[in-house]
């Protein structure tokens, strides 16, 4: 009997397929209840937490930042507000009211004074503002930092060159990380399920024992020790000030059912972080704290918590096995969980609320792929975040299905009938290819076999700082700089090398050359500019606590920012490159094969905007092969662009020491820079949008979807993106309401995974819902759609991001 | 030998199994008063003329031999020969010759790109119309071919063909999407110009050959939605041993194309009602026999 039960605990929860949560069911209400709770909340401008981070850094001056960082961490977390909201199973806000944006004045404050009181009424992302917040920001916090923030740091130091390129012709774009934090980074979560901070507290310790202070390189260590050992502390009191809240509520509760509930988050909040996790809630609790804090403790972007079916499995199981949990409990406290991501929201500046629009923190979460060992990892966790995903329809966490070539078939179905509910996602990536592209740059292979997607699909193994986004890079700038001698077409300003008059090209090799050295000199500025970020942000803004979550930051007493990592590098993102790559088709057969027009004559259309000669435009638009339709030669094309551009990257090396890597991910940034990028000639006139990440320019791949996929393949090395690609490809949902569709669009998927693509993400809305929507947003409060790399509330993005995406080629599974 | 070819069609889902290539042959020798892509009836293939995307840069007209086009968009199609000129040259794509001669390399090479959706999902290549037996030599050789590379092949057609010319390249074809326009011959010429005998002649053949066939009826309100008309159709497919029934309810999808060959749409048929083309799906199952309400 004894042994039966024992080999039972050892079996695997058996998968269930099928939903375990009906509608309907008291579960599935509250869930709904909570979800309905935080889509209507209105975000406000909070300066609780710069407040706080304000005061502490006035009775810290004079000491080293690494400790100022620390010591306001644990003055914030001990200060700030502490609530539980109705139907709250899983705790934790970093603002006074759900679902705001704090502010984060150490890293910059002159653009909040400038933009505060757009912030109700801008394009993008709207915050409400209270006067009195207002007269805090600008009397109590304002005056102390003004001049003396992280960005203030980073202008200084910018040299006229990068400056040129960066901020005359914004041929790249690292505005992210001049004015906010880097994060991007997958937490290991596990570490602090399976330890507690207790546990790292006694290892650092033994650490700071064993290292005698004498030497510059011991004191250094001991600093940032001492650094983890302040937010440790501060870290536990905060659960505890939560635990408290809990029990209070609980006293004062006659409700029965949540009284029991609010006890259990009391006992919950005194166990984690501090402890080891033993339950599921347990370890969902602990996962949002430590999503959470590090979101309190800077602004950057994408903290994300990985393969939650994995490392979360354990917990699930222990409680299934011994009946602590039946399954629609355990899912009922799994999407009170997935609720929370959508509340951590930050307040961006206008022109980068533009690119990120919608509020994308990049929490990426993921289910399904192979293990360590190369085996399929899906269990029966990984469904029920596929169901929680299907109930909930957010727009964070970020969610991937990871595919493989022995991906179950029941499990690459019901992603389908996921993705075709039509909030674009999960997004789909390809473990073999990024499995290759890791171990190409040094990963070892058990490391890249686990790899998470970061943010969008920022891809790096654990313990790594890729610093996910290496700024946005335009191609199709650096393609106008070649075609312009390294002038700025719109400006008439020198920003790159004086190449050859491309009037005078005489052939393709001519532009190819030109290309070659825009291409390298912008890389060399660009990598400068990131690695000056990099120095500013070790030197003012640390980050202990984060680097507790990364290995081997403890082990070497260095922080992520200094170096820390067992994994560095930093990936640019390159944007617009179809639009490079479809320009130089337009050359090399519109001028020197169809001898359409002369150099001169293309030269003086774009210099003019096409303006005297629509047909010409036309011709360059409509009878030149595109990338996107499996044309070889157009897709021969932007691989050689991206090829050179990949070989631009070789050799530099971050201040952390490791390489810079490709990535092709524009996030919505397409829109604004295309504003800021001349006519081209693929027929595109300036100001125009460019294409998002490695999808074909709107409108142009009209060959079906089994072309586009084929030319994503042909035209793009997956071995050379380890740091991501993202691919939209947007489907009309009528077909896809069959069994026969989901189908069809998995085999599809699967032959795209066998043919070695990278990523895809799939926006199954028609352009008739969508424009609906722009004339009735409130009927489609709740409507989530794929912008690139992330979802977001289609209400809450910008008209030129809307339409954008409304204009990408909509895939009609024809009849 | 070359075949003339109006549109190849990636990622079709909807005509057979798995992920298909559809290659849409030209000439038809039905008139059906509902057709979809009128510009591939005639042998002789019609530009296409779509005016608020002209620019009037008038290199068309430059570029006419003929003299049939006289002015803008104004084409005398008596004169023109259909050689494509002015389209090639309309960079606005406002003119447009969709057919073009095609070799079976051609084809082959085109087909090949979505080997792998067609392994995939067990789909392959769909031929349509037109009438695809219009080609019938052709249609022989590129089956031939494709063949050779291991596609599974099918077509959907009319029915209107000398057997023979069907005969030729049975043995190729895996799946037969078989029209059945009306049972009652009078109807049946009224509206499509032609005698049903041959068609129903031809798909009793391919049912004593074995072959897999499914049968498709375009659902025309007030034309052959009636239930007799369907109850009959089922019977038929009974008969030949059919897979399945298709139903495919009447939309006006293909009106914009007719003022694009300078046609008018003559087309009286109403949408069958949801509930109308569920209560005939239902007595076609009763039958026996699937049925299967395709968009």
């Amino acid at each position: 009997m004894e042994q039966n039960a024992a080999m039972q605990m050892n079996s695997e929860v058996a998968i269930q397929i099928e939903d375990v949560m009906p509608k309907g069911s008291p579960e599935y209400d509250r869930c709904q209840r909570l979800r309905a709770q935080m889509v209507n909340s209105t975000p406000y401008f909070e300066t609780e937490r710069g407040l706080l981070y304000t005061e502490s850094y006035k009775q810290t001056e004079g000491e080293h930042a690494m400790i100022r960082r620390a010591k306001a961490l644990a003055h914030c977390l001990r200060n700030m507000s502490v609530y539980i909201l109705p139907d709250e199973i899983i705790v934790g806000h970093n603002n006074p009211h759900q679902r705001s944006g704090g502010i984060f004045p150490e890293y910059a404050v002159d653009w909040i004074k400038d933009e505060i009181d757009t912030f109700p009424t801008r394009a993008a992302d709207k915050f409400q503002v209270d006067p009195e917040q207002k007269r805090i920001f600008l009397e109590e916090i304002y005056p102390y930092w003004h001049g003396k923030t992280l960005y203030d740091r980073i202008q200084s130091m910018i040299p006229e060159d990068v400056r040129l390129q960066r901020y005359e012709a914004q041929v790249f774009s690292l505005g992210l990380h001049e004015d906010g934090g880097l994060a991007h980074v997958a937490l290991n979560h596990q570490k602090i399920l399976t330890r507690g901070f207790r546990d790292i507290r006694r290892e650092i310790e033994e650490l700071m024992e064993a290292t005698p202070a004498w030497g510059k390189d011991a004191l250094e260590k001991r600093r940032f020790w001492q650094a983890c050992l302040i937010e440790i502390d501060a870290v536990i009191d905060f659960a505890n000030r939560y635990a408290d809240c809990a029990a209070k509520m609980a006293a004062e509760e006659s409700d029965p059912q949540r009284k029991e509930e609010l006890e259990e988050i009391a006992r919950v909040c005194r166990r984690v972080p501090e402890y080891p996790a033993e339950t599921f809630q347990e370890a969902c609790q602990c996962v949002w704290f430590m999503q959470l804090i590090p979101q309190i403790q800077d602004n950057g972007t994408s903290y994300t918590p990985g393969r939650f079916d994995q490392y979360g499995y354990p917990y699930y199981k222990k409680d299934l096995d011994t009946g602590k949990l039946s399954k629609i409990k355990a899912q009922e406290i799994l999407e009170a969980f997935w609720i929370k991501f959508s509340e951590a929201i930050k307040i961006y500046k206008d022109a980068d609320a533009t690119i990120h629009a919608g509020h994308p923190t990049g929490q990426n979460m993921q289910c399904g792929g192979i293990d360590r060992n190369g085996d399929d990892a899906t269990n029966d966790l990984s469904y029920r975040m596929l169901e929680s995903h299907s109930h909930q329809l957010l727009f964070q966490p970020n969610f991937t299905v990871r595919l493989h070539r022995r991906t179950p078939d029941d499990f690459l179905i019901r992603s389908v009938e996921a993705v075709r509910l039509g909030s674009g996602l999960p997004q789909m990536t390809v473990d073999e290819t990024f499995v290759q592209s890791l171990t190409n740059i040094g990963v070892k292979l058990e490391d890249a076999r686990d790899y998470v997607p970061v943010g969008c699909v920022e891809v790096s193994p654990l313990n790594t700082w890729g610093r996910g986004n290496g700024g946005y890079y335009n191609m199709t700038k650096v393609v106008e700089l070649a075609l312009n001698s390294g002038k700025n077409r719109l400006t008439g300003t020198q920003v790159g090398p004086k190449t050859q008059d491309p009037k005078t090209f005489q052939s393709i090799d001519d532009f190819k050359e030109a290309f070659k050295e825009q291409v390298n000199y912008t890389t060399k500025m660009n990598v400068t500019l990131n690695n000056i970020i990099d120095m500013v942000h070790e030197e003012m803004c640390p980050v202990p606590l984060v680097s507790m979550m990364v290995d081997d930051c403890v082990q070497r007493g260095k922080d992520v920012t200094a170096g820390g990592a067992r994994y560095n590098w930093t990936a640019p993102l390159t944007i617009g490159i179809a639009n490079a790559g479809d320009s130089m088709e337009g050359i090399l057969r519109g001028v020197f094969i169809d001898k359409k027009c002369t150099m001169e004559e293309l030269v003086e259309n774009l210099d003019n905007d096409w303006k005297d000669n629509e047909a010409l435009r036309l011709y360059f638009e409509n009878k030149i092969p595109k990338y996107g339709n499996d044309n070889a030669e157009a897709d021969a094309c932007l691989r050689w662009i991206m090829d050179t551009y990949f070989d631009s990257l070789e050799g530099h090396e971050t201040i952390r020491g490791g390489p810079f890597v490709g990535s092709c991910i524009s996030i919505a940034a397409n829109v604004p820079f295309g504003k800021l990028t001349g006519a081209t000639p693929d027929g595109r006139h300036s100001g125009q949008l460019l294409a998002d990440s490695i999808s074909p320019a709107n409108g142009l791949d009209r060959n079906g979807p089994t072309a586009t996929m084929k030319s994503a393949v042909a035209a793009i090395d997956g071995a050379r993106v380890p740091n991501g690609v993202i691919f939209n490809m947007k489907l009309n949902p009528g077909p896809l309401q069959t069994p026969e569709g989901v189908r069809k669009l998995a085999d599809m998927i699967r032959s795209y995974v066998l043919m070695g693509g990278i990523q895809c993400q799939f926006n199954v809305i028609s352009d008739k819902t969508m424009k609906d929507a722009q004339d009735n947003p409130d009927k489609y409060k709740g409507l989530t759609v794929r912008v690139a790399g992330y979802s977001a509330f289609f209400n809450e993005l910008a008209r030129d991001v809307q339409d954008a995406i409304i204009t990408r080629t909509e895939h009609e599974l024809m009849s | 030998m070359d075949g003339n070819v109006f549109s190849i069609q990636k990622y079709s889902v909807n005509d057979g199994d798995g992920i298909r290539t559809l290659v849409f042959l030209q000439g038809c020798p039905l008139k059906c008063q509902w057709c979809a892509n009128p510009e591939s009836q005639a042998i002789k293939p019609p530009i296409l003329f779509t005016g608020d995307k002209c620019i009037a840069c008038k290199l068309c007209l430059a570029a006419c031999p003929t003299g049939a086009l006289r002015n803008i968009g104004d084409i005398d199609r008596s004169k023109c020969i259909s050689c494509g000129k002015c389209a090639e040259e309309c960079p606005a794509e406002a003119l447009e010759l969709k057919c073009k001669p095609r070799s079976i390399k051609e084809l082959v090479d085109e087909i090949e790109k979505d080997r792998m959706f067609y392994f995939m999902s067990d789909g392959g290549v769909t031929f349509s119309g037109g009438e695809p037996y219009v080609q019938w030599e052709f249609l022989k050789e590129l089956g031939d071919a494709l063949k050779k590379k291991g596609h599974h092949l099918a077509i959907e057609t009319t029915g209107f063909a000398k057997w023979e010319h069907i005969e030729h390249s049975v043995d190729n074809i895996d799946l037969f999407l078989y029209d059945i326009k009306s049972m009652d011959d009078e109807v049946h010429k009224k509206y499509t110009g032609v005698s049903n005998k041959l068609i129903l002649e031809n798909v009793r053949k391919l049912g004593e050959l074995g072959k897999r066939i499914i049968v498709r009826v375009p659902l025309m309100g007030g034309i052959n939605d009636d239930e007799e008309n369907i109850r009959k159709t089922a019977e038929l497919a009974l008969e030949v041993g059919a897979d399945a029934l298709h139903l495919l309810p009447y939309h006006e999808f293909g009106t914009v194309k007719y003022g694009k060959i300078g046609k008018e749409y003559e087309c009286d048929a109403t949408t069958p009602t949801e509930e109308q083309t569920a209560e005939l799906k239902e007595m076609i199952e009763k039958m026996g026999i699937p049925c299967v309400i395709r968009g």
